[in-house]
């Protein structure tokens, strides 16, 4: 990625990310967020923060689980998949905030464009199908495990959608002509585990 | 085989094996950076299992987290496991899992379902 499109990409990044930031109205508290460059010492330390954070509020054991498996995947995905740059540093973001409905999870990397409609067709095969089938997919899965080239499963889009009980929304903004920014808001809802 | 075992770390699991007991067992975190690392010793040992004679094993999962990566790997390796069994070995699964986590629970049962191997579901309950 050449300098100056890095430096557009950079911008439009951040100024999504403020508008999500401003958007999370004054009834919700934003848990914990990221912008930049992303690793597992990260991860580990959003997963440390998140567990303190939602024991010290007591919340139900159930959700605590729930939403730090979908953290872990998103964190994963972003390491994994956001579109290098030069100086090997991703550009991405995480914002988790609670509200009186439940827990918000906006996830968000750089991907080359090219890769877009092919990420596209994937994840909204997922959303089409059932819970039940989701869950079948998931055992034919595991049924041939296989690991790719990269070391990876492969599981993590089929797995955020699932425990996401489907409210998975996806948006992918045109950054430049080489590159997008891939979007995911996640909405565990408190109904779900009622 | 003793050199199967390995420490836990904050996001890697603790593997160890007892040679008196036959028990092999896999807890804690399994999230790490390099799932590979930590699964592919766990698969050879697996693999060549039965050379040192043993008639028995018997497996402990004890996840707290786990991400889908090391799903992939545990399923590998229950697919190897049953594959032993239906040679001959006597294998046991004991499938730890925190009792608020039904994502764990139903990772078991979908490992169980996948190979035809009986699970031993221990839920643990965490006292006040």
């Amino acid at each position: 990625m050449k300098e100056e499109e890095y430096i557009i990409c950079e911008d439009q990044v951040l100024s999504q990310y403020n508008t999500i930031k401003d958007s999370i109205t004054e009834d919700s508290n934003i848990l914990c967020q990221n912008i930049g460059s992303f690793n597992q010492d990260i991860l580990i330390s959003f997963v440390s923060l998140v567990e303190h954070a939602l024991a010290q509020s007591g919340e139900v054991k159930s959700i605590q689980k729930r939403l730090i498996y979908l953290i872990i995947e998103c964190i994963q995905n972003i390491i994994y998949h956001s579109d290098k740059l030069p100086n090997d540093a991703q550009l991405a973001y995480i914002i988790i905030s609670k509200n009186d409905f439940g827990y918000t999870i906006h996830s968000s990397n750089v991907i080359e464009s090219k890769n877009v409609p092919a990420l596209i067709e994937k994840i909204d095969a997922l959303l089409k199908v059932r819970k039940d089938v989701l869950s079948n997919l998931f055992s034919k899965k595991i049924q041939t495990p296989e690991i790719n080239q990269e070391g990876h499963g492969g599981l993590g889009l089929l797995t955020m959608v699932s425990k996401s009980g489907k409210d998975f929304n996806y948006k992918v903004s045109e950054l430049t002509n080489n590159y997008s920014l891939f979007h995911v808001e996640i909405n565990l809802n408190f109904k779900q585990f009622s | 085989m003793s050199g199967i075992n390995q420490s836990p770390s904050e996001d890697g699991p603790e593997v160890n094996f007892n040679k008196e007991t036959l028990t092999f067992k896999i807890s804690g975190n399994s999230y790490p950076e390099n799932c590979e690392k930590i699964y592919e010793p766990i698969k050879k040992f697996i693999e060549h299992y039965s050379e040192s004679g043993n008639k028995t094993l018997n497996l402990d999962f004890h996840f707290n987290l786990i991400n889908s990566t090391s799903t992939v790997y545990v399923a590998q390796i229950i697919v190897r496991v049953a594959e032993l069994a239906k040679k001959g070995l006597d294998v046991s699964v004991k499938w730890y899992y925190d009792q608020y986590d039904e994502e764990l629970l139903d990772l078991g049962e979908k490992l169980s379902s996948i190979s035809s191997l009986v699970f031993e579901y221990i839920p643990i309950v965490e006292e006040d």
